[in-house]
């Protein structure tokens, strides 16, 4: 459960988070959508902990993220947008690395790559891996910590639509687990029918909930895309709500 | 069995008080005896004196030679001179000699001399005042001679920082030490035409004193571990050669002297905080030729010293390599090599009363930009060599915490390539090309102890 | 789930300690540092003869203010920055930041300090050891060490790698010269001259001029013309080894203080 109340954060004199309120349900995949600059990463970035906001509270399962910060992330596994690792360790080596600083044992990391497609690049320093490689290593990672609470930011950038059909799949999963899921996109066509909530924020502060199988009607630029096909970007689109 | 104890104890007494007398006793009547012969012999007799303690004093009024046999010890009564020299032509050969008086205004000596023409030679002198005392007694030889003073079983004199000795104000004889409760090795006033060789002098006050002594020959001595190793005043003429100035707390000052020349000798290790390798104060007309002056304090300084000729000399890794004052002119300095120290040269001015090329000839710098396009081994441009601290030293001595600094290289690096006007230095026309095997051998900063020690001799830059 | 099954500190640190270590065997950057210590090192065997034990600890220090300091001091950043991109991944963990940057900062000390010991290796192994190159050595571990934190600290507060550089080598630049200039040119100032001590302190608390000064006095034993100077100058030249390991010790700490502010701020923007 993520409970997000009046949520600011200012850049400067540019404020990017004017009065954000979020309620993020266990047992369901909920999207969090809007255009490029309406505040998504920077949501994410505040309730995953990388940027203290100026004002608001940031609970998780119940743990206010400033005041009681460990235990809120560890019950949080984020995902951050463009994933990127240190470029001298192998695949292997990030994962476990992680795995250790997660208090996971090194023994779930192979089932981990192995999800995710990356068995056999383990030997491989990550600076040399193709970006959707790089984002499936993101993915093992994040998949590793198993926690309650998982945070994406554009989870599938980068992707084939294979591993992201694959991904979808996993989050749908980890719902029905009864963990939180909360996914920032601004590629709507790949996620609708697929998420079972969807947020709308733009310049900074909530604006409602969108119906996620209907997100076409309500953005009908998105154009005709089955699963898998291309993805149209929301900034394309028009808002109608 | 107590009662025993106190017997045992009261005949051993007996038993050693009778041994100590009857020695005295003996040795009493040696003297007795030797004084016996010397006053029988005929003037320029030889006495072998057999092995023994010879009680003194003894006075040598008639020119006799006194050659002591191995173990022949002649014996001071701790109030006078242990052998008074009161005639010419005395020879005093291998005896060792000991127990002279203490007292520093009566000149107290091991062997006092006043008789023209004595030789002193192989004989070791230790527990005494002065070692040999020259008064107003021209042409004596002292050869080959072993004087130890009090401090000589002290071991090397002691490094500075170690001790955190805190010398005198004092800019010449600033070293106060318990050297000033001791005599000299040699020590010679008044009187012309010795000539000192091959003796070996530690742990005296001074090594050798010169004061209105002149026209001597003094070589292949060693002195070490004394305050100055020459301490020399008023005295002209003289020459010194192969000498070894090592360990001294205060090195080798010569003052109000002309007509000197210093070749081939070493002044070493020097190292008290006024301590100088070389120290001329009002030394006019005078060579310094290839002598060593290495891991000193201050190597070579002079003040007030006009027309003194310094060829080929190695002034090595010593804090300060040379030092001129102001008050020095017509001075030649050509050939030498300076390597290796922090400060090469310290000047309060341009120096421009002294040459620094002598018949086309400058010297060797460390870190030198020379440009030699006809390979005749002389640099084609002027090398500056500037003294960034320059009077500092004095009014803010703190500054030599910067020695060597890398702020402080870059400065005189800048300097001495674009040679700023205002900055005190020394420029030399013509510098010297590689000085073919000028760092070989060489050692540099010196360690306390007998050795020469440390080597930053090819590190420092400009 | 295993959601509360966090590791300890010390688990974490260790964590971060063998990925430095896994990190470094590949770092290019290592190697070369490594190369250098051990040309320095070998530079005193140029020295003829006897004089080798003499000069090696001369050479040590050229070699340390000139070369390793800079050396170890991009050695730092280039760990920093390495983790540059993961910058994001790390500051969400819960074990926060600060056993994480304790593990990989031991690991970069026993980098710089074991290679610094490369340093004297050379001249050992000819024969010309003893306890002043050791302590030379030492010395040059310690510089070495402060170095490479503050690289770090550098790397983690500029983490633009084009912008880091640049601090960093000014930053070496200004403790190389720009002290000693600065020093020397308030050395003829009336206030300077009444008060040395002040003067001192500044150039005390310089790590390469602690260094020198420790090498100048206590390991090559210069004469030294400036004991006169007052108690602290007499105290610094006397007890300079003492003071450089107090002050590399220190310098240590708040390099590694500065790190761990420097990584533990978000990564906004």
């Amino acid at each position: 459960m993520i409970l997000v109340r009046d949520l600011k954060k200012s850049f400067g004199s540019r404020h990017v988070l004017t009065s954000l309120d979020l309620a993020v349900e266990p047992g369901v995949v909920t999207l969090l959508v809007g255009s490029n600059g309406a505040g998504k990463t920077t949501a994410l970035r505040v309730i995953a902990g990388l940027s203290d906001p100026d004002g608001g509270t940031v609970t998780i399962e119940g743990h206010d993220l400033r005041r009681e910060r460990k235990a809120a992330l560890a019950r949080l596994s984020f995902l951050p947008q463009a994933p990127r690792f240190h470029p001298r360790l192998t695949v292997l080596q990030v994962a476990e690395f992680y795995a250790r600083l997660r208090g996971r044992p090194t023994d779930a990391v192979p089932a981990a790559l192995d999800a995710w497609g990356m068995c056999e690049f383990e030997r491989v320093p990550t600076g040399k891996l193709s970006g959707g490689l790089r984002q499936r290593l993101a993915l093992a990672v994040f998949s590793l910590a198993d926690a309650p609470v998982l945070l994406l930011d554009e989870p599938g950038l980068s992707l084939d639509p294979e591993w992201r059909q694959s991904l979808q799949h996993f989050l749908r999963h980890e719902a029905r687990r009864g963990r939180t899921v909360l996914v920032a996109t601004h590629l709507l066509g790949e996620w609708e029918r697929r998420a079972d909530r969807c947020l709308l924020i733009e310049q900074g502060r909530s604006q409602g909930e969108l119906p996620p199988d209907r997100l076409r009607e309500h953005f009908p630029r998105l154009g005709r895309e089955d699963d898998g096909g291309p993805v149209t970007p929301i900034e394309s689109c028009a808002f109608t709500s | 069995m107590l009662a025993q104890g106190g017997t045992v104890k009261r005949i051993c007494l007996l038993l050693f008080c009778a041994v100590t007398m009857t020695v005295n006793v003996f040795a009493s009547s040696s003297g007795d005896v030797l004084r016996a012969r010397i006053l029988a012999a005929e003037p320029g007799a030889t006495l072998v004196v057999e092995a023994g303690v010879y009680a003194g004093p003894f006075v040598i009024d008639k020119p006799v030679h006194l050659h002591g046999q191995p173990g022949a010890i002649l014996r001071g009564d701790g109030l006078t001179h242990v052998v008074a020299v009161r005639a010419p032509d005395v020879e005093l050969a291998g005896f060792e000699v000991r127990g002279s008086g203490r007292d520093l205004s009566r000149d107290h000596a091991a062997i006092h001399i006043t008789g023209a023409r004595a030789v002193i030679r192989r004989n070791r002198i230790v527990d005494s005042l002065h070692g040999i005392y020259v008064r107003k007694a021209d042409e004596c030889r002292f050869e080959d001679n072993v004087i130890r003073g009090d401090a000589a079983s002290a071991g090397p004199v002691a490094d500075p920082l170690s001790t955190a000795l805190k010398p005198e104000m004092g800019e010449v004889c600033g070293v106060d030490a318990p050297e000033d409760r001791r005599g000299n090795g040699i020590h010679l006033w008044n009187s012309v035409g010795h000539t000192i060789t091959g003796n070996d002098i530690a742990g005296t006050r001074d090594g050798i004193y010169f004061s209105f002594a002149d026209s001597t020959v003094v070589k292949r001595n060693t002195i070490s571990r004394v305050r100055y190793g020459l301490h020399y005043m008023y005295s002209d003429d003289n020459t010194f050669e192969k000498n070894t100035f090592m360990n001294n707390a205060a090195g080798a000052a010569l003052m109000n002297s002309k007509g000197l020349v210093l070749r081939g000798n070493r002044f070493g290790s020097n190292r008290s905080h006024r301590a100088y390798g070389l120290l001329f104060q009002s030394v006019d007309d005078t060579r310094v030729e290839e002598n060593v002056i290495e891991g000193n304090t201050l190597g070579f300084y002079l003040e007030n010293s006009n027309n003194v000729v310094v060829r080929a000399n190695r002034l090595v890794g010593n804090y300060v390599g040379l030092r001129v004052s102001d008050s020095t002119g017509g001075s030649r300095f050509s050939e030498n090599v300076f390597r290796g120290n922090i400060h090469p040269v310290e000047t309060s001015g341009g120096n421009q009363a002294n040459a620094w090329t002598v018949d086309g000839r400058g010297n060797h710098w460390d870190g030198a930009l020379v440009l030699d396009l006809n390979r005749d081994g002389v640099g084609d441009v002027a090398h500056r060599e500037p003294d960034l601290f320059g009077t500092w030293r004095r009014s803010f001595p703190a500054i030599g915490l910067l020695s060597s600094s890398p702020g402080e290289r870059l400065l005189r690096l800048i300097h001495s390539r674009l040679a700023l006007s205002g900055l005190p230095g020394v420029t030399d026309p013509h510098p010297l090309v590689a000085s073919g095997g000028a760092t070989a051998n060489t050692p540099s900063h010196s360690k306390t102890g007998d050795k020469i020690a440390a080597a930053p001799s090819t590190a420092v830059s400009p | 789930m295993n959601t509360l099954a966090l590791p300890s500190r010390r688990g974490v640190a260790c964590a971060a300690l063998r990925r430095e270590w896994l990190s470094h065997r590949l770092n290019r950057f290592l190697y070369a540092h490594l190369a250098l210590v051990l040309t320095a090192g070998a530079l005193p065997l140029l020295t003829p003869g006897d004089a080798l034990a003499r000069g090696a600890a001369w050479w040590l220090l050229h070699a340390v203010l000139y070369a390793v300091s800079l050396s170890s001091l991009l050695l730092g950043l280039s760990s920093a920055h390495a983790e540059a991109d993961e910058f994001v991944w790390l500051l969400g963990q819960p074990a926060g930041v600060g056993p994480w940057l304790g593990g990989k900062a031991l690991a970069l000390i026993v980098l710089t300090g074991a290679s610094s010991a490369l340093l004297g290796l050379p001249t050992l192994l000819m024969g010309g050891g003893s306890p002043e190159l050791m302590l030379a050595t030492a010395g040059a571990a310690g510089v070495a060490v402060v170095c490479s934190l503050a690289g770090l600290a550098v790397g983690f507060w500029i983490r633009d790698s084009v912008r880091g550089l640049i601090a960093a080598v000014a930053m070496w630049l200004v403790l190389l010269f720009g002290m000693d200039i600065l020093l020397l040119a308030l050395a003829g100032a009336p206030a300077v001259q009444a008060n040395p001590d002040w003067w001192i302190v500044a150039l005390m608390l310089n790590p390469f001029d602690a260094y020198r000064v420790t090498v100048l006095f206590a390991v090559e034993r210069a004469a030294f013309s400036g004991l006169n100077a007052g108690w602290l100058a007499g105290w610094w030249a006397t007890n300079a080894p003492l003071w450089l390991a107090v002050l590399t010790f220190v310098w240590s700490g708040l390099a590694l203080l500065a790190a761990w502010l420097g990584a533990r701020r978000r990564v906004d923007g």
